[in-house]
């Protein structure tokens, strides 16, 4: 995601962008009008939409107000990236991190100058201006040392903070503003009977959002109408996940390149992973499908093909050029992902990789890659080689988060009997009064529109 | 659960022709005597008992069938001694009260629970459904229910609300507590029926556990739903029954026409009694897991805290409040992970299918040595531990195993893997000091696993008043007074014969 304005504007799509300052910018003065009143301003966005920059932006502008700011989001991760983003964009601004025990942030950041990791109970005696968060360490702050007294909580990812983390958390500030991508994995819980309280204003399982929109349905939501990761060849398939909300990439087509070297003498045993590559530089997408068999979870024929995808990437020399660079240069390990639905996938890819000599490439459930970014990334597809499609392969969120990570170009591996899954009549779901949608059937079709939209990238392997 | 080792299990019941236990220990506390608890419904009749057999397991049970369950003074007054039992059950449990030390803190636990057994889920739901209908009984048309109805109903509730909690063993579903002990061919659906669950563990001599439980699934029925066979019998009982007694509500009229409903009844529960009593010994002559006595210990305050509760009037909300149900949420999420990890720590078999899914390793200790490295910023001890396993692991550098011998404490982190023979060599690193009790010895056979029974950070509870935010902008109109139009004459009570013949099943 780029901050507009720092580069030529002829590689970005100016109608797109002017509508999306308009909007960020009524939800700026929204928020603005409702200081110190127990209100709050929602903002909807698609796969990255620049969340991050505008909550980073809107922080500092608080903070030019004088305003005292609660920063949070549900994992450390998130946090701690969120913490490099508004130094990135208030380099002067004093920003104070509340952690949990052994949840540092990484050297680099934590020595920006103004960065400060205090304990609870010394933030709140200095009373920082600035305190970034996760939702949890929060709540317990605000129990435990009783840190609070902010003028605005901005929650980042609201759409993954579950309603029960809210619910302390929601304490601290009166007025709130809720930033979040609705495509993404709703908050989950393992045990057996997690629907218990489904469609009840109590439910601890729904989102800030849902919680806040139930209680108080005058609350404004804004739609941010842009994505600043993808391009507009992913644009289509993102759509997918994202059905009442139009939104445009930033970057016009052809500004992003992806280059590989030719295949050199005595490849033809990778032809098919070549070929992949091929079509996803071109295309920006690539659905490789081994040949259908009931396979388990972390099935070592698949996980064999993505290290080579992986491993191939980087023998040919890839090189990438994008609306932030002049010219091409070589793709590093840090910009490659490898996205999977289940931990054993991770483990045995993260394995193979590791012997691979890609130590660099992340590899991570969908779950935990979630508001990152990549140049490239290499999906697992959740019903690769699945025999029958169940609540969880089917979640819609699941495939979005994997399918809108990556800036340049997608390969998607799976196996050719997935899509006939999705044939004939979608499974019987269980009814909730008072809650409407439909995780399965919202999957089922989002699912059955990337198999379609995929159908002209399909390489047999 | 392992997709591996349940397709392993499923090859190898196939071929020897009965199930096969899954665990080596018992994960469930067992009472002595476990009052069992079996009902049916009448078909479409979610919140009524049609009939109600209770009694300590292993001896005879008592029936409450009220002939017309529809029928509100029928209705009540046959489950009157039931309501009547049960109270003085749980009372006379929570009597004998042990202390117990916590820190400088002495509280007062009672010394047993009453440990409720049912035949399966359905009926842990089923009770639930009539513990909340009983909870909050109004005196109707002024005639004041029996309180006994009202508090048993509370208890009900308790015990269904509880049994959410995994590893609980207050409201025992035998489907689940066999399920849970034995690999079957069962699909989850077909789990549900006791007889087909016993017939894959038991099945006759000379019989596949696959036709011997197909057998049983077409001849025993466990409820509380009915099937169309036993509705079509209990209808027409039903009609003889209403006519014979001709509106009347009279137990001296009642009570000698309900009898062919009551031996209708008796012979349904009959087998599923003798099936719950085989069941539960079965599983008793399993020897206990370690555990088992610290989840009860938790089970016995939840009931101390309901009786305790019910003594100062027992009024219960009928939802959760968004905090009630943020706070049970976590609970039940903590009890899970506790559960599972304490039943693969103690018990091999439960650790397999993390040993398949790469979530846990076993070997044999090659080498364990003292080192110092610098943590962050000091120099300090830290021991290094070579395991050499008999298969190949697979697992990323950093990852952090628990020693199942030190679960509750420190874990040791993953920091190279090389092949080592057929199997690996691992390197791992203690997270701790190393102490001659957090070391296992050379040559020693052990396990590490991502399982920890090391308790969670302390977690405070949400503040009383709900935020802004879980608060409704409007406040919800206030309901109408519980007894509201109590001073019009009562409407007529819905009865069968009252009610129009639908038409028998063609």
């Amino acid at each position: 995601m780029t901050p507009p304005g720092t580069i030529t504007q002829s590689k970005f799509d100016g109608a797109v962008i002017t509508a999306a300052e308009a909007v960020e910018d009524a939800m700026r003065s929204d928020l603005l009008t409702r200081l110190g009143q127990e209100a709050a301003v929602v903002a909807a966005a698609p796969a990255g939409a620049g969340k991050s920059h505008f909550v980073s932006a809107t922080v500092g502008q608080l903070r030019a107000e004088g305003l005292r700011v609660a920063l949070v989001a549900p994992t450390n991760e998130q946090v701690q990236s969120l913490v490099a983003r508004v130094k990135q964009l208030n380099p002067d601004l004093p920003v104070a991190f509340v952690h949990a025990h052994g949840r540092d942030l990484p050297a680099a950041i934590a020595a920006l100058p103004g960065v400060t990791q205090p304990s609870a109970a010394d933030a709140q005696t200095h009373g920082d201006k600035l305190v970034i968060a996760t939702v949890d360490k929060l709540a317990d702050a605000f129990l435990r040392d009783g840190l609070g007294g902010f003028d605005v909580l901005v929650i980042d990812e609201a759409f993954q903070a579950d309603a029960a983390r809210y619910y302390t958390a929601a304490g601290v500030a009166p007025t709130h503003l809720l930033v979040g991508d609705t495509g993404q994995l709703d908050p989950f819980s393992p045990i057996d009977d997690a629907t218990y309280w489904r469609g009840g204003p109590e439910d601890p399982l729904q989102t800030a959002v849902g919680v806040l929109l139930r209680n108080h349905p005058a609350t404004v939501v804004h739609r941010i109408p842009i994505t600043w990761r993808l391009d507009p060849r992913a644009v289509p398939v993102a759509r997918c996940f994202y059905p009442a909300h139009a939104f445009g990439a930033a970057v016009r087509p052809g500004v992003r390149e992806l280059r590989l070297t030719r295949p050199g003498p005595g490849s033809r045993s990778l032809a098919a992973v070549d070929h992949a590559l091929d079509e996803a530089a071109t295309h920006g997408w690539a659905h490789v499908t081994l040949p259908g068999a009931p396979v388990l979870t972390a099935d070592p024929v698949t996980a064999s093909l993505i290290r080579d995808l992986v491993h191939r990437l980087f023998a040919r020399s890839a090189r990438a050029n994008c609306e932030n660079r002049d010219s091409a240069s070589d793709l590093r390990p840090a910009d490659v992902a490898v996205g999977v639905s289940h931990n054993d996938q991770k483990d045995l890819l993260r394995a193979l990789l590791d012997d691979a000599g890609l130590t660099g490439v992340t590899v991570d459930t969908a779950n935990r890659l979630q508001g990152l970014t990549f140049e490239v990334v290499v999906a697992w597809h959740p019903l690769a080689g699945s025999p029958v499609t169940d609540a969880f392969h089917l979640d819609p969120g699941r495939l979005c988060v994997l399918l809108t990570r990556h800036r340049q170009a997608c390969v998607v591996v799976g196996r050719d009997t997935d899509r006939a899954l999705l044939e004939g009549v979608p499974p019987a779901t269980p009814g909730f009064l008072g809650w409407d949608p439909d995780p399965v059937l919202d999957g089922w079709d989002a699912h059955e529109g990337v198999f379609r939209l995929l159908e002209p990238h399909v390489i047999q392997a | 659960m392992s997709t591996a080792l349940d397709a392993l299990f499923v090859g190898r019941i196939y071929d020897s022709g009965r199930a096969m236990r899954r665990t080596t220990l018992r994960h469930t506390h067992l009472a002595d005597q476990p009052l069992g608890i079996a009902m049916w419904r009448l078909g479409g009749e979610r919140f009524r008992a049609a009939a109600i057999a209770w009694g300590p397991l292993g001896g005879p049970f008592e029936l409450a069938v009220a002939g017309e369950p529809r029928n509100r003074d029928l209705y009540f007054a046959a489950l009157a001694p039931f309501a009547a039992d049960l109270c003085l059950r749980v009372r006379s449990a929570a009597d004998a009260k042990v202390a117990r030390q916590r820190g400088r803190r002495t509280e007062l636990l009672p010394a047993g629970a009453l440990q409720v057994v049912v035949p399966n889920r359905t009926t842990v739901g089923a009770l639930g459904l009539l513990g909340r209908y009983l909870a909050y009984l109004s005196d109707r048309g002024g005639v004041t229910p029996d309180p006994a109805l009202i508090e048993a109903g509370k208890h009900l509730r308790f015990y269904a609300r509880h049994a959410r909690v995994p590893g609980q063993a207050l409201l025992l579903p035998l489907d689940r507590l066999v399920a849970e002990h034995w690999a079957t061919l069962l699909s989850p659906f077909e789990q549900a029926n006791l007889a087909a669950l016993d017939a894959q563990i038991e099945p006759p001599a000379g019989t596949h556990a696959f036709h011997a439980s197909a057998a049983a699934e077409a001849l025993a029925r466990i409820g509380p739903e009915p099937t169309e066979d036993i509705d079509r019998v209990t209808d027409a009982l039903l009609a003889e029954f209403n006519t014979a007694r001709g509106g009347s509500t009279d137990p001296a009229v009642v009570e000698p026409l309900a009898r062919p409903l009551r031996d209708h009844y008796r012979r349904l529960i009959e087998p599923v009694w003798q099936l719950m009593d085989h069941a539960v010994a079965r599983e008793r002559r399993l020897p206990a897991a370690p555990s088992v006595q610290r989840r009860f210990e938790g089970d016995r305050e939840a009931f101390g805290r309901h009786v305790d509760w019910m003594a100062g009037g027992g009024r219960y909300r009928t939802t959760d409040t968004p905090r009630q149900a943020a706070m049970t949420l976590r609970r039940l999420e903590d009890a899970l992970a506790r559960y599972d990890a304490d039943k693969a720590v103690e018990d091999a078999a439960c650790m397999v299918p993390y040993l398949l899914d790469g979530d846990a390793v076993r070997g044999v200790v090659a080498s364990v040595n003292e080192h110092r490295v610098v943590a962050r910023v000091r120099s300090v001890r830290r021991a290094l531990m070579t395991l050499d396993t008999d298969d190949p692991a697979v697992l990323p550098a950093h990852k952090r195993l628990w020693w199942t011998a030190t679960a509750h404490d420190h874990p040791w982190e993953v920091q190279a893997v090389q092949p080592h023979g057929l199997g690996s060599r691992i390197t791992l690193m203690l997270d701790a000091a190393p102490t001659p009790a957090r070391l296992p010895g050379a040559g020693d056979r052990v396990t590490l696993s991502v399982l920890h029974t090391r308790p969670d950070a302390y977690r405070l509870a949400p503040p009383l008043e709900a935020p802004w935010t879980h608060r409704p902008a409007l406040p919800p109109p206030l309901p109408e007074p519980i007894d509201t139009g109590d001073a019009e004459p009562p409407s007529a009570a819905v009865d069968g014969t009252a009610l129009p013949d639908p038409g028998r099943y063609t």
